[in-house]
């Protein structure tokens, strides 16, 4: 990184972070610390949600992703619109009557303190699992590209994120979440428009288009059904769905961006606009990693990305010999690749199926060098797709570009971590400490509590990413974790808002029983966790309105 | 124990500032969503081998 590069990137992020600051002025109420005092426009709640949903390692894995597996990843997205369509006409309008902090408030109000409490440990289970992984996984890759030390670029990250998040609440996360996303979205722009750019002078955008789609990777939509893909049409609508109406629907660190709101009619604004920009938005993610791949069609990739496990097996007595193949298998699918746009420029059919075939072969060699290079490293399921991506910014992007879409990742990590643990102290604050430990104090009191636990959890958060070399092998099974329970936390607000006649005792049975179901699917290994997310759903609600047939009506 | 501010139109329903109705509006959504995968079903057709 030049020092331009990092002028534009801190000059980016202090702009950001003063910014959301000084528009959080007068958060002195409990009310206006953790809900913005309910009077935020539809399109900061909008941009706070998306930002919130959109973590770096999303925008750092995703392309990553796409150069090596295509964009049949936006699939993953399809379920979004009809989840948050359902939550804008179910849940708003109740989150909004009930007049309450947290989702899980409402659960007192329409069942007991027993099935609320239950909930919000297991969201504070659940977020206080992934929040530290929030900081540290954009962290370790960052780490690799900019040569620091990991322990230090999760505390840089970490004490920004503490210092806005403490001292401006909710108004100054949602207005940085603003500027993060602007930046977010200005530097995906860049990177994409820079990518056509830097192609060899006689590749044209259609030919780059052309060659990804050779490659197989303009595949958005794959509508052949197996319960072990994560990633085709009807996993994406159904199991997507199930996880973000979870997700948007009983998450706090996403409910609480929309009980900002004005009105219902802007929180149900906030959440259609995200119903509308995400599937374009991943989309146009996805396509910078195959217009990345493109360009490594013609300028030698390494042979792992990763630089550490890179100068590891450099060593090694094996590697010359992969190296070769890796090459020679590069050189082979330059060459087919330059047949194969001359062969079409002069519509010349056998000549092009000539080129093509030798392109997909070339293709399938130079994948199995790198995975013979991927054994090297002696790690089990090593994968290094996660580094693509900064590799190529940080090594082949113009000067002040690399810092802005520097910036545009650090943003996206912050803004991400930053409402985790805001949402992880409201549930402390005012399912815990204000339901159990102390019941009538003053409002000053609660917003002193609300601040000394923002800045509780993000020390935890900013503790257990230091020891996030350790959690790496975890970050799978945190994300595994979010889906044992999202299913039941779903299941319990489906019987709350849409089945009245069942009562508490039903409904607590119901998230045990539910529970137990997606463990017992998670125990056989066969299937998708995605699917979880329906089962668990399911689970529970099955369960809660069984138990409710045998209990006695109730007096009136 | 302190309360969230209720807003004065907080428990209103409020029509939305497009397409008359809620109803219309999700529909609209939901159209959008088909025409996407449609697009998207193309797009893959078209330029994937």
């Amino acid at each position: 990184m030049r020092l331009i590069d990092w002028w534009v990137m801190c000059g980016t992020l202090a702009f950001i972070i003063f910014y959301g600051l000084w528009r959080a002025r007068g958060s002195g109420t409990t009310a206006g610390y953790l809900l913005a005092g309910r009077s935020m426009p539809w399109y900061a709640m909008a941009l706070s949600i998306m930002a919130t949903q959109a973590s770096a390692i999303t925008f750092i894995s995703t392309t990553g992703q796409s150069y090596v597996d295509g964009m049949r990843f936006v699939q993953f997205y399809f379920g979004l619109p009809i989840a948050m369509i359902i939550i804008s006409a179910v849940a708003v309008p109740v989150f909004h009557r009930a007049n309450v902090y947290t989702a899980y408030e409402y659960l007192e109000q329409r069942f007991d303190a027993r099935v609320r409490a239950v909930v919000s440990v297991v969201f504070l289970i659940q977020r206080g699992l992934a929040v530290g992984i929030a900081l540290y996984a954009p962290a370790a890759v960052l780490t690799v590209i900019l040569g620091w030390p990991d322990q230090l670029t999760t505390l840089i990250m970490g004490c920004v994120v503490v210092v806005y998040t403490v001292v401006g609440g909710i108004k100054a996360i949602t207005w940085t979440d603003v500027q993060q996303m602007t930046i977010v979205l200005i530097g995906m722009m860049t990177a994409l428009i820079t990518a056509f750019l830097l192609m060899p002078g006689h590749v044209s955008p259609l030919d780059a288009i052309h060659l990804a789609g050779a490659a197989g990777r303009l595949n958005p939509v794959v509508w052949s059904f197996n319960p072990n893909d994560r990633y085709n049409v009807w996993s994406g609508v159904i199991g997507g769905m199930f996880l973000f109406l979870a997700y948007f629907g009983c998450d706090q660190s996403q409910v609480q961006r929309y009980l900002t709101g004005k009105s219902i009619t802007q929180s149900r604004l906030s959440l259609l606009f995200n119903a509308v920009a995400k599937i374009p938005m991943q989309f146009l993610i996805l396509f910078i990693g195959t217009v990345v791949f493109v360009f490594f069609v013609f300028e030698r990739p390494p042979v792992l990305w990763q630089q550490a496990e890179m100068k590891h097996i450099q060593t090694l007595p094996g590697f010359p010999d992969v190296e070769r193949r890796y090459y020679t298998a590069f050189d082979a699918r330059k060459l087919a690749a330059e047949k194969m746009l001359s062969a079409r420029k002069q519509s010349d059919t056998p000549a092009y199926e000539a080129g093509f075939a030798a392109y997909r072969q070339a293709q399938t060699e130079l994948n199995a060098a790198h995975s013979e290079a991927a054994k090297l490293t002696g790690t089990k399921d090593f994968n290094d797709t996660n580094y693509i991506f900064l590799s190529y910014v940080t090594k082949y992007m113009p000067v002040g570009i690399v810092g802005l879409v520097l910036a545009a990742v650090f943003g996206a990590a912050m803004s991400t971590s930053s409402a985790e643990i805001n949402s992880l102290a409201t549930v402390t604050v005012i399912d815990i400490y204000k339901r159990y430990i102390k019941r009538d104090a003053t409002d000053h009191h609660y917003l002193r509590a609300s601040q000394l636990f923002t800045a509780f959890w993000g020390i935890y958060a900013v503790a257990t990413a230091q020891y996030g070399k350790n959690l790496g092998s975890l970050i799978e099974a945190v994300n595994m974790v979010g889906s044992l329970f999202y299913g039941t936390l779903l299941g319990v607000f489906i019987l709350a808002l849409k089945m009245p006649s069942v009562g508490a005792r039903a409904a607590f049975y119901g998230v045990l029983l539910g529970e137990s179901a997606i463990l017992a699917v998670h125990a056989t290994g066969k299937v998708a966790f995605l699917w979880y997310n329906v089962i668990g759903a399911v689970g529970v609600v099955l369960t809660g309105w069984i138990i409710s047939r045998f209990e006695p009506a109730p007096r009136t | 124990m302190p309360q969230p501010p209720p807003p004065t139109d907080r428990g209103r329903d409020e029509p939305p500032p497009f397409l008359g109705s809620w109803s219309r509006v999700y529909l609209g959504v939901a159209i959008y969503l088909v025409a996407i995968i449609a697009l998207l079903h193309l797009f893959t057709r078209l330029l994937n081998r």
